[in-house]
């Protein structure tokens, strides 16, 4: 499933070094959103991502869908 | 029967709608006023005595048989008495309703053409007058209720829908966000639309600043649902475009154009979180994402899109997103969306024309978070769209969105202090109450143009 993980305040400065932890726990194919202090990518589970040092949340991720050109109401 | 028809449908006779359990005061105003005298509906009588009126206590209305100065005298006391709600020429609906007895063979077309089901149970002549008089009461309670079309505030189009109100030279809804008579436009601020992209061919906006990018693997910002262009062009678009009307609020902002959707109009989590990420590094101080997904009554708001919204805050970017179109007004109303369900995220609702809250608009329901922070217009919409269409009409709070994204802007211009959260509350702040509507479905009110 597609992931998407929160880093504490704390580890903001080094986020790269937590998105590599996160790939030993499973992460694969990490994206580094170091504006916003987000890594996301794909896991099996949510569970051994939380449990990495400088994690706040991990999430799967969800989808939207805003409809076709010519819904009525969009 | 005295009045069996006239030319243009009406009976002849008059309904009157008394104020709820105020007939019998109602009945005197008639009777003072205009020599009516009432009788009160029974198994026996069905229709009004020459002259005369009769009484649906029930549903406190009367049939008032009085010739056209009678009437108007009636009327004159309507004005008067606090106890009579309306009067109005009653109506042929269906013909001969009041007394014809009813067998199968004698039943009338309605008319819309159709003929009324055959298994309708048979009932007496006066219930049939009655749930006419009925349908009567209920359409005179919606038009005169507090948030009804006659008495909502209405500050465009009393009554009478989009269709009222003056579009030749801007779009109702920028006009109803003020943003017509602004002298601010918006220079200087960065607004990010993230959604399907934008026609960067558009002529309405050449020669404006755009930078895009997008997050849709295999696919250009160059929109190919039209969403996006639509979104942008209310948001930014231009203060003269070639062809009128004007349909954008803030018309000198540079435009970020994040692709987070594709050309079917699907995106994930993961996208909107990179096009955030992208717009709070390029330093947008207002984000518009017109995007969402269903939440349930109950269902939490996500932790990890309010702590990039809080981060966003901190940044000096607010992000304003749509509230949600599950709802099916009356009926069925639905809780705010994700991601505009985040407590650092302003939940925009859709108005439409008549300042009414839209038929689809979710209410916040859930708490932390799930409120309606502001309203928009989101009802009939007239924007840009990917050429060569150009331009095309949408409705949803996709649409109220980039409208309270335009006037964030334009308070952004105005007061250089104000970002962040210091800017949502200035919108909040700033917005036209909208007393008759209850702030679960429209927040603070409509945003208003500084």
């Amino acid at each position: 499933m597609d992931v998407q993980v929160t880093v504490k305040d704390g580890h903001l400065a080094r986020i790269g070094e937590v998105a590599a932890a996160l790939q030993d726990a499973g992460l694969r194919d990490p994206q580094v959103l170091d504006a916003i202090g987000v890594i996301t990518g794909a896991a099996d589970a949510l569970e051994p991502l939380e449990e990495v040092d400088g994690v706040l949340k991990a999430e799967p991720s969800g989808e939207v869908d805003i409809g076709p050109p010519d819904a009525p109401v969009q | 029967m005295p009045h069996l028809t006239t030319d243009d449908g009406t009976t002849g006779r008059f309904l009157v709608l008394f104020a709820e359990d105020a007939h019998e005061a109602g009945a005197k105003a008639l009777s003072d006023a205009a020599g009516v005298s009432m009788a009160v509906a029974g198994d026996e009588a069905a229709a009004p005595e020459e002259g005369g009126a009769l009484l649906f206590p029930e549903i406190d209305v009367a049939v008032v048989d009085a010739p056209p100065d009678q009437a108007d005298a009636a009327v004159a006391a309507a004005a008067e008495s606090g106890a009579i709600l309306a009067i109005e020429p009653e109506r042929w609906v269906r013909a001969l309703e009041v007394v014809t007895p009813y067998t199968p063979e004698s039943m009338p077309e309605a008319g819309n053409g159709m003929k009324a089901p055959a298994a309708e149970p048979p009932a007496p002549p006066p219930s049939r007058s009655s749930d006419y008089l009925a349908g009567f009461r209920d359409a005179v309670l919606y038009l005169t209720r507090p948030d009804g079309p006659m008495t909502a505030d209405a500050g465009l189009a009393v009554a009478a829908g989009a269709a009222a109100v003056d579009e030749s030279q801007a779009t109702w809804g920028v006009q109803g966000v003020k943003a017509v008579f602004s002298c601010r436009s918006g220079r200087g601020i960065k607004v990010a639309v993230l959604d399907t992209g934008m026609d960067l061919n558009h002529p309405d906006f050449a020669g404006r600043t755009i930078t895009s990018q997008s997050f849709i693997p295999g696919q250009a910002v160059q929109d190919g649902h039209s969403h996006g262009t639509h979104c942008i062009g209310t948001a930014c678009g231009p203060k003269c475009p070639a062809i009128r009307p004007r349909y954008g609020v803030a018309y000198e902002a540079d435009i970020f154009a994040g692709k987070v959707l594709n050309n079917t109009g699907r995106g994930t989590d993961g996208q909107i979180l990179a096009g955030i990420n992208w717009a709070i590094a390029n330093k947008c101080e207002v984000i518009s994402m017109s995007l969402g997904a269903s939440v349930q009554v109950g269902q939490s708001f996500s932790t990890v899109f309010e702590t990039v919204a809080q981060r966003a805050l901190q940044a000096g970017s607010l992000i304003v997103a749509a509230a949600g179109n599950d709802s099916n007004r009356p009926s069925v109303i639905k809780p705010v969306g994700h991601p505009a369900n985040c407590p650092s995220i302003l939940a925009v609702a859709a108005l439409d024309s008549a300042l009414g809250i839209a038929w689809f608009s979710n209410r916040g329901i859930n708490p932390q978070g799930g409120q309606i922070d502001i309203a928009g217009p989101g009802v009939n919409v007239y924007s840009s769209v990917p050429m060569p269409t150009r331009y095309g009409r949408k409705s949803g709070t996709s649409m109220a969105t980039p409208h309270a994204a335009g006037i964030a802007a334009l308070l952004a211009e105005a007061n250089p202090g104000a970002r962040g959260s210091a800017l949502g509350q200035l919108l909040a702040a700033t917005a036209q109450r909208l007393m008759t509507l209850p702030g679960a479905d429209v927040g603070a009110g409509l945003i208003q143009a500084p």
